[in-house]
């Protein structure tokens, strides 16, 4: 159990980092600006920059 | 047995422990020194998670099957200290970057509603909410692995029904900040807070004749800081610690679901499912973050942090060894939790952290309303959960 719980978890970790280099970052959503429409005030609904007055460039 | 007599579990320590270092490696070249901040108070939050064993799922449990009210209290109390240190800081620029921070603001609607029940229900098959799927999968339980997994994809099928359940009436949002000044806003919630501490003490008592309101102060046994257990004040106190620094650091407030859907849909899109032309992923964030590296996205960082942060915790306290076989039924159970807490999770907007907590940190309305709804689910929940455990 100890294996298979270790080999998941090695996995989950590779593919995120051999994903990271195929996709790239095109794009830092950390530099956000204020004010956004109605739209964006559910474009990220779990509180990541969540809600309202918050627009993406 | 108390964790100071287990050893330290030396190869999955440093196996955690470099790990950690390559996503630091990656993030602080790579995307940039605030998402290393991100993953490293991530790992802060896995190990306060673990340590106190703080969880939304079982401590409503106890509430409901035994009238212990340990749990609800410590999660109340940090709740209380969110409302002040949040009430203050948002809408302010932050210590560490250039612009304002804002809160976890969402509609209150049937979307909520309906979601935060489903949610409630489903958390106590699934046997754990969405940061304690993550802190237990993460210190190596393989049933809260399979609660994940069905998990992700709850999410992306709830990102798949978003619109429609947004579309259902709802009141818009409700931010208390918008109607009272900060005082007045934290008063209010204090007193609400209050409240419902006074009563669910209250019902403690009238179950089980006593009640030691001391007990969120001491350890299960010897308390060791590095080790653990930690007491259940200390895990409050360093939830709202470190996300105070969270939301310096990313600008909002800490949250767990979102990521998960996004890892849905990135292997969605893999296998050839068009994701793109659905609704939820055309939205100006979620689009965004399906095109860039999941790495980009910090609530995805944040979740790494936690796991390895839990697996490191786990590896210091000796108890990440105790691999057990899982029988069938928990494993049906979940998959129908975990599933059913990922759809739930979406159309409300966030889970425990990123709508309860972030949303009432940040006077929210709909963070209560999710709160009184994911209650009454949990109720139905834990008599449900007994075909299964």
């Amino acid at each position: 159990m100890k294996l298979i719980y270790f080999f998941i978890i090695t996995l989950f970790f590779g593919v995120l980092i051999f994903e990271h280099n195929n996709k790239g970052v095109f794009y830092n959503p950390l530099f956000h600006e204020e004010g956004g429409n109605s739209i964006n005030s559910i474009a990220m609904p779990c509180g990541l920059g969540g809600s309202k007055n918050h627009n993406h460039k | 047995m108390s964790s100071l007599n287990l050893k330290i579990d030396k190869p999955i320590l440093i196996y955690g422990v470099l790990s950690s270092i390559l996503f630091s490696f990656i993030l602080f070249n790579n995307i940039g020194e605030r998402h290393l901040y991100v993953f490293l108070i991530g790992i802060g939050l896995g190990v306060s998670l673990y340590h106190a064993s703080f969880g939304f799922t079982g401590g409503w449990r106890s509430f409901i099957e035994k009238r212990d009210s340990s749990f609800l209290r410590s999660q109340l109390i940090m709740l209380g200290l969110a409302v002040i240190i949040f009430s203050v800081f948002i809408n302010t620029k932050s210590f560490i970057y250039d612009g304002n921070m804002i809160g976890a603001i969402a509609p209150v609607g049937m979307s909520v509603i309906a979601g935060s029940f489903i949610f409630g229900f489903a958390m106590q098959l699934g046997g754990g909410c969405g940061s304690g799927t993550l802190f237990t999968a993460g210190s190596g339980n393989l049933k809260m692995v399979v609660t994940l997994v069905f998990f992700i994809l709850g999410s992306l099928i709830g990102s798949y029904h978003f619109d429609f359940w947004t579309k259902l009436p709802s009141l818009g949002s409700i931010s208390l900040l918008d109607y009272f000044s900060k005082i007045q806003t934290i008063l209010i919630q204090l007193i609400l807070l209050l409240a419902l501490y006074s009563l669910i003490s209250k019902l403690d008592f009238n179950k089980n004749q006593k009640i030691n309101h001391r007990d969120i102060t001491t350890s299960a046994s010897v308390f060791n800081f590095v080790k653990g257990p930690w007491p259940l004040i200390l895990g409050s106190i360093s939830l709202v610690f470190f996300s105070f620094f969270m939301m310096q650091v990313a600008g909002h407030p800490w949250s767990v679901t979102f990521a998960f859907g996004l890892w849905g849909a990135k292997i969605a899109n893999f296998i050839g499912i068009n994701v793109e032309s659905w609704s939820y992923w055309q939205l100006s964030y979620p689009s965004i973050a399906l095109e860039n590296s999941v790495l980009a996205d910090p609530t995805t960082v944040s979740n790494i942090g936690i796991i390895l942060g839990a697996l490191i915790a786990s590896a210091l306290s000796g108890k990440i060894s105790k691999f057990s076989k899982i029988n069938k039924k928990l494993i049906l159970a979940a998959m129908l939790g975990g599933f059913l807490m990922g759809y739930g999770a979406r159309l409300a907007f966030g889970c425990n952290i990123g709508a309860l907590f972030g949303g009432i940190a940040s006077g929210s309305l709909h963070g209560w309303v999710w709160f009184l709804f994911a209650f009454l689910g949990s109720v139905i929940g834990v008599k449900f959960r007994k075909f299964f455990y």
